[in-house]
């Protein structure tokens, strides 16, 4: 009845494990499945689109087909480039000043616990208001230029970035909380080795829901304040019934907040692992 | 209940101080000629809403209408298509699909290809403020209508409920707190759908008084319509919030943690 003892640990074969090459393969195997994917679905929405217009028999100062709006993007491409390089640049400028002045009130508001009393209340009530609704009073001040679209994105870009950051720094946990005051550390050294590290994940949710709506309200403000970005140019090709440079203004446009959504997300998961 | 009050009190008056403070702030700076013109006197903006009072009520009337109207159509599209994504799972996937697609669309940019069908009318200001609340409500029923637990659906299953039953005993009751949450993000977005689509033209509208305001430099009218457009936001989300309690007190239930 001596049975020999069962040495095998249940360890998988490390035979059978993906080696990091084939992983990379499959990883690149789901890429161009994906770039598949998105292909399939547009070629579908294209041809339904053209198919619509010639089966109803739209006349181009309706709606153009997908052939006509191809040949304005291909005519007008500098004129839709430039816009959409003039817009994203107000983006990004915007988004650079939106981080840092929430950053830094998120900082005071974590140290500082009347402010945070007093003043994070007001900060998550303005969560429920339509911040973009001020656009045309941040017209009267800034001006019709550049300056307005940044403005724009700077308060739509600040709330979500905060409140995700304060809630980062909150989130450290108590045993560490405990160490470092056992350790001696000061606040500064509280702030750099736990509370920012620890902020980090929170920080890039924060930084998605951002950039996905500043592409959306930097337009809204350009169409409105006249400033010579992506915005303004679909609302002036309408206003000429260009439609052909209409339609590819609005497909770019989309594209890209597409591309700024994907590239977004896939960022935040990367980072915040 | 003398605690509760206390601790009600306790939480609220150093926001309300700062409030009041930061307005008075802003008055004084006013006063001496601190700010620019395009900024007005808090005080200037109170008597705004009491000059052009009549115009914003004739105005704000068909915003809200839209904005109602918007909310309803959303929620009513939510609701079939996360009932659908619910009960038969391979549509789960599209379905979400379709939401993030809505979601990341940019209004601004759809939005002449609908004038040219729909017109510039109520109708414009409808779809768009449906789409623009449309991925948070879908969001919150689907999340509602998975929050059956296992266990509590099993034991209906032993006492034989019937379909009614399980429907208004089991899976409404579970799906409510979330279905409250999406209408209590939808609605703020709902408002700003609404606001949008006024701007690009509209004959009644607080969106296109702003604009005309805007236009003529009128810097409190102005400010009064950004107020009066936040009001309506918080009064849509506020609204939600009551109903939820009220909800919340008839079912016996304790508050939700938001």
């Amino acid at each position: 009845m001596t049975s020999p003892v069962d040495t095998t640990v249940d360890t998988p074969d490390w035979r059978a494990l993906p080696t990091r090459g084939q992983r990379a393969e499959a990883r690149i195997a789901a890429f161009w499945r994906f770039v598949l994917r998105v292909v399939l679905g547009v070629g579908i929405l294209v041809a339904l689109w053209g198919g619509a217009i010639a089966f109803f028999d739209v006349p181009i100062f309706v709606a153009p087909g997908p052939w006509d709006t191809w040949q304005a993007f291909l005519e007008q491409g500098d004129r839709l480039f430039g816009a959409l390089g003039f817009t994203l640049t107000g983006v990004a400028i915007g988004l650079a000043l939106a981080v840092a002045i929430a950053l830094s009130l998120g900082v005071v508001f974590t140290l500082s616990a009347p402010a945070s009393r007093a003043l994070m209340p007001l900060v998550i009530g303005l969560r429920t208001v339509p911040v973009l609704a001020v656009a045309p009073l941040l017209i009267m001040i800034f001006g019709r230029g550049q300056g307005t679209t940044i403005a724009t994105v700077v308060i739509v870009g600040f709330f979500p970035i905060m409140v995700n950051a304060m809630r980062g720094f909150r989130s450290v946990s108590h045993t560490v909380h405990e160490l470092f005051h056992v350790t001696g550390a000061t606040w500064w050294q509280l702030l750099i080795k736990a509370r920012i590290p620890f902020a980090l994940p929170f920080f890039f949710t924060g930084l998605r829901v951002a950039t996905t709506s500043a592409l959306l309200s930097a337009m809204l403000a350009e169409w409105l304040s006249g400033a010579p970005g992506i915005g303004r140019l679909i609302y002036d090709a309408l206003g000429y019934r260009d439609m052909p440079l209409m339609f590819a203004a609005v497909a770019l446009s989309m594209a890209t907040a597409f591309t700024i959504f994907g590239l977004a997300t896939a960022l935040e998961r990367r980072l915040a692992r | 209940m003398a605690k509760w009050l206390r601790d009600r009190v306790a939480a609220v008056w150093p926001p309300t101080a700062a409030l009041l403070g930061l307005l008075a702030l802003l008055e004084i700076a006013v006063a001496l000629g601190w700010t620019p013109i395009t900024i007005p006197a808090p005080s200037g903006v109170a008597m705004e809403f009491g000059q052009s009072g009549a115009d914003l009520a004739y105005h704000i009337v068909p915003s809200i209408l839209a904005t109602v109207a918007g909310l309803a159509i959303a929620a009513a599209l939510a609701a079939i298509l996360a009932g659908i994504g619910a009960s038969w799972r391979r549509a789960n996937g599209p379905v979400m699909t379709f939401g993030v697609l809505v979601d990341s669309t940019p209004l601004i940019a759809v939005a002449p290809i609908l004038i040219v069908f729909v017109g510039g009318g109520m109708t414009l200001h409808i779809i768009v403020s449906a789409t623009a609340c449309f991925f948070p409500l879908l969001i919150g029923m689907t999340r509602g209508f998975r929050a059956v637990e296992g266990t509590a659906d099993e034991l209906f299953h032993v006492l034989a409920a019937s379909r009614w039953q399980r429907l208004v005993k089991l899976a409404l009751p579970s799906a409510l707190p979330y279905i409250f949450s999406g209408f209590k993000i939808a609605a703020p977005l709902a408002v700003l759908g609404t606001l949008i689509a006024e701007w690009m033209g509209a004959e009644r509208g607080v969106g296109i008084m702003m604009i005309y305001a805007m236009f003529s430099f009128n810097a409190p009218q102005v400010w009064m319509t950004i107020v009066a457009v936040c009001l309506m936001a918080i009064g849509g989300y506020g609204a939600f919030a009551l109903v939820e309690r009220i909800y919340l007190r008839w079912a016996g239930l304790e508050e939700a943690p938001t």
